[in-house]
């Protein structure tokens, strides 16, 4: 039993990072029509980033937290350079161009970041300043009363920052969602997210909102990337974790946030159960990795045989 | 070809200086040309309807003249200053308002989120008191719904209110973005075919509002609509486009006996 | 079983002059606000018992106008809700302070402008609180209020308007100023029109119009200058009496022009008082007024009942928004005609329709407990405990966000009339809590007539008298009562007055009916429709075939007696209930005409048609009515062929000619009767109408009245 809880809260954490990397991706594809492929390794970057620039201060001897800090918000500033390049770049000259010739564009992107990421930072392994950032580290036994096996006692490990994560995951989703709900912009980015003509009619600036959306994706990448590196390390091949967001977004709908949060979860912790107990009825044995692995898409891909439009994704009807 | 402007200005009961004023402007796509050096001027305070049979280029005068396309030839003056490249959010801050042919709503949001977004250029307050909706953003934003409610009120739309844009009848739709455009408080409101698709009773509602617009709030107006009767009715001077050219402006009267213009519709050989 | 005391102590003391009983009721205003802070009313009312001394002492002189409860209200709920009305979006409200303010401008503008004592002012436009306050206005200074139905033509309003002499009308909006505009040649009395909304009016020539806001503005200025005002015009509310006209509300008769029905300012205040005491309103209460305001119902309600008991009276923003704005403000009573609470089961079902397989099945559960415990619930009846729980639980999962959806979930009574309501849909609303009930009224009656008391309910009866009220049948079947709200006359028409007013005071209502044995009223038919058997026994077809096509699987249904021995009837089947029956049961059918001739559908509705026979046959007055004999028609009834108006009301007579066949053998004693008669359809087309049915005998029951109730109320 206390097997099955911590199995349940490891999936949840994990799903909850899942969540956040699929927000990304429904942020852009909502408001520019783009699917994002270049989402995965903005988490790296950005991660790779705040990492980065740490260690270039502290060889020249700032150390700690503000040291930390200073780094966060250079991280900030390059994911917000990084969105209005974008909006330049590739946005604004490919704009009404195909949606396969703006996925393209992504793709060139996640080359050009990984060029750029090792040019700058090394191709090495890092290791994320969780301490210096002031997360908290660590790690809690919860005894259970009862709840072990044979009845003994049981013992569930709380990682900190799992907790820290899941905390700050949560504040964000609510911040995303006041910030789409109330505010100027966030009313104008639903607009864009409905009809591009009507928006620019009513004096909304495409650009504007484009830039917006992108430096909200790359704030959502940068904590998704402190939290994953967080966990384990940061590098690029890191980027493949965030291949997980896209059986999130099958389940949850490309345009749904809520769609991104829920699914995420089911998620993260469908395939933290499928490894526990599916992969010793199916192999016999505990070696559950290669479970994980395709664990996700089996459960996305029997979603979609029953509702293609994912959980509160808007219903396609569309005529052939 | 060329009408004497000038002499139309006695034309309108209520029209003004001149507000806006399109000279010798071309466009083409590709190289199909939409509109051949067309020239008229909309004076503050009048209704002038832009007419003419399925693709005149009266559409494309529209979007000309709210900055979604920019002209190969000609100038545009607005309010006094020549134009140079123009975007459209420029062209709603200056005060330019619009409805569309097809009706563009936002359909996922409500009927008051929607003539909300006519507000945007108007809101300034921090994205941090948004968030937080207290202090001074609080209050923007009941002073802009206040606003909003008094369209809502004036276009009887209440019923509709919190009611997602999608699940309305045509008409209502149409009142809706009519309702959005009017949220910008616009000098100058450009309608295409703001009556298209709807039975009697709802073109006299609509006729109703547009002229309560322009007595009410003087607002100016350049209307696209097939409903000649209704053209007849509401504006006070017609320029009829034909093939991207023009052929006749003037008081609907001299327009309507215009024999170009009658030609035009009946479809005589050029 | 509870029997609400108002009435019974009223219906007991027929002999009492009717006078005695308006000031009873007026004098127990006074002990009104001990009612809102919570005081049982009965107790209020027993206070002011009949057999206290009824006159009033000089200190507290009768509140017998509505000017009068205005003033009252305005000191002792200063600071309570009178009126909202959302506007831009939101509730405004005014309290009584401040509609006294607003009432008291308006009139001295009124009065300033010229309006006279005795001069009428036409109120025109959708329910809005300055539209209310234009009735006070002009009532405080003794001048006449006549509300106009909004939607009427201008021909209809030239009439009203011109009949009535109006001074002065005040209209809602430009719709209503152009219509009066266009008709002021027909008016000559008319000397200003005023209006609420400026929308649209701004270029309007101003000579003769003048907005609202004006006139109380030239109120307010005078008010300033002469501080003496205020005090006058209490005065001159003082002068007001009781017996003054307060009103005048057109009714549209179906034949002939309008009839202006002249109510006194005690018709409206004492049915306002009776009313309240029977549902026990208080100042804590809250209405909606959506109904016309120039239709009887919606001025005692909103206007008489809303002044005597300091009810806040809620405004919609639109006529569209009604429903919405009910579930926002939540009235605690709600009055609607049948259709409107059809409309509602509707979209109920609609909805559920479109809803998740859970959500369907819970509600169809729960529907079935509401069905076998609600109504008994609210007939306060003893339920088994499980079925108590069940509807608990019910309650919370269905039955409360339905009634919340509906606007319903604070209200505590609820009132229909108008026309028969089905008992399905009738005990549907019942079984969901809604306390639905039916009440019998006219303007000339000041609304009530008869109600039904809480714990009496019948979906097939109207009730029975209301406080003070009196009725009595004659020989001809129609209904005639006495009561406090008996209208005075008819505005300048003594020959319809003289029609409708006996000589010693009963109103003949134009309706027939009887008084069932637990005393309770059952109207039948119009008067005049009504006919007689041979034997002299009263015969009311369209209270047969009503009671017949409340069974579902009776789509029309046409009587027959009037001149005859006995009752035959006419029916034809709905093809979609029996259809359904027919599906279940793998019954292969063809076409109406087949399934028609189906002896089991016979068997049907030969069951329903006994069951019919033996409730008639517990009303005496009805007994002699049971259905001898029936057919079900093998053909529809179709408007088309003109056996149904085009509003699908049966053509007696028409039917009666075209199926004389038929009826010649119901008479005959046939058990099988074929028709084949060449017919001009309306388009000209000429058809053949050709068939044969058989012809069912009835066994009659036994006459077999009720036990009788517990006392018997209200006889002859």
């Amino acid at each position: 039993m206390d097997f099955l809880i911590q199995t349940v809260w490891e999936g949840l954490v994990a799903g909850v990072l899942y969540a956040l990397i699929a927000l990304g991706f429904v942020l852009i594809f909502k408001a520019s029509g783009v699917f994002n492929f270049a989402q995965g390794i903005m988490v790296v970057f950005s991660a790779l980033t705040l990492v980065g620039t740490y260690e270039k201060l502290s060889q020249l001897g700032f150390k700690g937290f503000p040291a930390a800090m200073l780094s966060l918000v250079v991280a900030l500033a390059v994911m917000f350079v990084l969105a209005v390049l974008v909006e330049r770049v590739v946005l604004r000259p490919l704009v009404n161009q195909p949606d396969i010739i703006l996925f393209m564009a992504t793709f060139g992107l996640t080359y050009l970041l990984i060029g750029v990421g090792e040019t700058i930072f090394g191709g090495n392994p890092k290791i994320m300043i969780t301490k210096e950032l002031g997360l908290p580290t660590g790690s809690t036994e919860l005894v259970l009363p009862g709840l072990g096996p044979d009845g003994r006692n049981g013992l569930v490990l709380l990682q900190h920052i799992d907790i820290a994560a899941a905390i700050i995951a949560s504040i964000m989703i609510a911040g995303l969602a006041t910030f789409f709900q109330y505010t100027r912009i966030g009313r104008a980015l639903r607009a864009v997210a409905d009809s591009h003509k009507a928006a620019l009619s009513v004096g909304i600036s495409l650009n504007q909102i484009w830039v917006v959306v992108w430096f909200t994706a790359g704030i959502v990448a940068l904590v998704t990337g402190i939290m994953w590196g967080a966990r384990s390390d940061v590098s690029f091949g890191l980027s493949t974790v965030a291949l997980k967001a896209l059986p999130v977004l099958i389940l949850g709908g490309f345009t749904s946030i809520p769609g991104a949060i829920v699914g995420g979860l089911i998620i993260g912790i469908g395939e933290k159960l499928g490894e526990l107990y599916l992969a010793p009825m199916l192999l016999g044995s505990t070696m559950g990795r290669g479970v994980e692995s395709w664990f996700a898409f089996f459960i996305a891909l029997a979603f979609v045989m029953f509702r293609p439009q994912g959980l509160f994704g808007d219903k396609i009807i569309e005529r052939i | 070809m060329k009408a004497d402007v000038g002499q139309m200005g006695a034309a309108g009961p209520a029209a003004g200086a001149v507000m806006l004023e399109v000279k010798d402007v071309s466009l083409s796509f590709g190289g199909v040309k939409a509109i051949r050096g067309v020239s008229f001027d909309i004076k503050r305070g009048e209704i002038r309807a832009i007419i003419g049979p399925n693709g005149a280029g009266k559409t494309s005068m529209l979007n000309v003249i709210n900055g979604f396309y920019h002209p190969q030839a000609g100038t545009i003056t607005y309010k006094g200053a020549q134009r140079e490249k123009m975007r459209p959010y420029i062209a709603a801050s200056q005060g330019i308002a619009r409805t569309f042919q097809n009706v563009a709503l936002f359909k996922g949001m409500s009927t008051l989120d929607n003539i909300m977004t006519g507000r945007t250029l108007k809101m300034h307050k921090g994205l941090g008191w948004q968030m937080l909706r207290y202090g001074p953003a609080m209050a923007e934003e009941v002073r802009h719904r206040e606003v909003v409610e008094k369209i809502i009120d004036f276009l009887e739309i209440e019923a509709i209110r919190k009611t997602p844009v999608g699940k309305l009848p045509y008409g209502l739709q149409k009142r809706v973005e009519l309702g959005r455009a009017l949220a910008m408080e616009p000098e100058l409101l450009l309608l295409d075919e703001p009556m298209a698709g709807m039975n009697l009773e709802e073109k006299q509602d609509m006729s109703r509002f547009i002229i309560d617009i322009n007595r009410q709030m003087g607002t100016t107006m350049a209307l696209i609509e097939h409903d000649m009767g209704v053209v007849m009715d509401l504006s006070d001077r017609v320029v009829v486009l034909d093939y991207g050219q023009k052929i006749a402006d003037g008081t609907p009267a001299v327009v309507q006996a215009d024999q170009k213009v009658i030609d035009a519709y009946l479809g005589v050989a050029h | 079983m509870p029997v609400c005391p108002i009435s019974q102590k009223f219906i007991a003391s027929e002999t009492i002059d009717l006078r005695i009983a308006c000031i009873a009721a007026l004098r127990s205003l006074h002990s009104y606000s001990k009612i809102a802070r919570g005081v049982p009313h009965r107790r209020a009312w027993e206070e002011n018992n009949l057999s206290d001394p009824l006159l009033s002492t000089p200190a507290t002189p009768l509140l017998d106008t509505v000017p009068k409860l205005l003033i009252r209200n305005a000191s002792i709920h200063a600071d309570r809700p009178a009126f909202r009305e959302k506007a831009f979006g939101i509730w405004q409200t005014w309290t009584w302070a401040q509609t006294l303010d607003e009432i008291r401008a308006l009139s001295i503008g009124l009065y300033v402008l010229g309006l006279k004592r005795g001069e009428t002012l036409a109120i025109i436009g959708d329910n809005r609180p300055r539209l209310y306050w234009a009735f006070t206005a002009a009532q405080a200074i003794g001048a006449v209020p006549v509300p106009v139905y909004q939607d009427s033509v201008a021909d209809e309003m030239a009439y009203v308007l011109g009949h009535a002499e109006t001074a002065f009308a005040i209209a809602e909006n430009q719709e209503q100023v152009d219509k009066v505009q266009s008709i002021t040649a027909r008016v000559p009395t008319l000397r200003y029109i005023s209006y609420c909304d400026p929308r649209g009016l701004k270029d309007y020539d101003h000579k003769q119009l003048k907005s609202y806001e004006d006139i109380q503005e030239i109120g307010r200025q005078e008010l300033r200058r002469n501080p003496g005002l205020d005090a006058w015009w209490r005065g001159e509310i003082d002068i007001g009496r009781g017996s003054d006209i307060s009103v005048m509300l057109y009714t549209s008769g179906t034949t002939g022009k309008p009839k202006g029905v002249m109510l006194s300012h005690e018709n409206v205040v004492v049915s306002g008082v009776n009313a309240n005491l029977f549902d026990r309103y208080t100042a804590d209460d809250t209405m909606i007024a959506y109904l016309p305001m120039a239709w009887v119902g919606d001025h005692i309600f909103s206007y008489g009942q809303a002044f005597a008991a300091g009810i806040c009276v809620a405004c919609p923003e639109s006529p569209d928004t009604a429903v919405a704005d009910r579930t926002e403000i939540g009235p605690s009573s709600f009055f609607a005609p049948p259709r409107v609470f059809e409309n509602m089961l509707t979209q109920i079902l609609v909805r559920m329709e479109d809803a998740g397989p859970t959500k369907k099945a819970l509600f169809q559960y729960f529907l079935t407990v509401a069905k076998r415990a609600g109504e008994k619930r609210l007939n306060g009846e003893s339920i088994p405990a499980t079925d108590r729980l069940l509807y608990w639980i019910g309650d919370k999962l269905v039955y409360a966000p339905l009634r919340n959806r509906m606007g319903l979930s604070k209200l505590r009574v609820a009132y229909t009339a108008g026309e028969a309501i089905g008992p399905e849909l009738f005990s549907f609303f019942r079984a969901l809590g809604v306390n639905l009930k039916q009440l019998y009224g006219q303007t000339e009656a000041s609304v009530f007539i008869t109600l039904q008391p809480d714990g009496e309910v019948y979906p097939e009866t109207v009730g029975k008298p209301g406080p003070g009220v009196v009725i009595k049948i004659d020989n001809n079947g129609e209904v005639l009562f006495k009561s406090p709200g008996v209208f005075q006359k008819y505005y300048k028409n003594d020959e319809a007055t003289a029609e409708t007013k006996t000589a010693d005071g009963w109103v003949r209502t134009g309706d027939a009916g009887f008084i069932d044995t637990r005393g309770h009223l059952c109207i039948i038919d119009r008067a005049k429709d009504v006919g007689r058997l041979n034997n002299g026994a009263i015969f009311a077809p369209k209270y047969l075939e009503n009671r017949l096509k409340f069974f579902p699987e009776v789509k029309e249904a046409v009587a027959f007696g009037h001149g005859r021995d006995h009752v035959s009837m006419f029916v034809n089947i709905d093809l979609v209930t029996v259809g359904n029956w027919a599906e279940r049961n793998n019954v292969i059918y063809s076409s109406y005409q087949e399934l028609a001739a189906h002896p089991d559908v016979k068997k049907m509705i030969e069951k329903r048609v006994d069951e019919l026979n033996a409730s008639l046959a517990k009303e005496p007055r009805v007994a002699a009515s049971q259905i001898h004999r029936f057919m079900i028609l093998p053909k529809e009834l179709d408007a088309d062929d003109g056996e149904l108006t085009r509003t699908l009301k049966v053509r007696r007579a028409f039917i009666a000619d075209r199926y004389q066949p038929f009826i010649k053998a119901f008479y005959d004693g046939s058990a099988r009767a074929s028709i084949r008669t060449e017919v001009t359809f309306e388009d000209g087309r000429k058809g053949m109408i050709e068939g044969s049915a058989d012809i069912v005998d009835m066994q009659p029951h036994a006459i077999m009245p009720r036990e009788p109730a517990r006392i018997m109320e209200a006889a002859e």
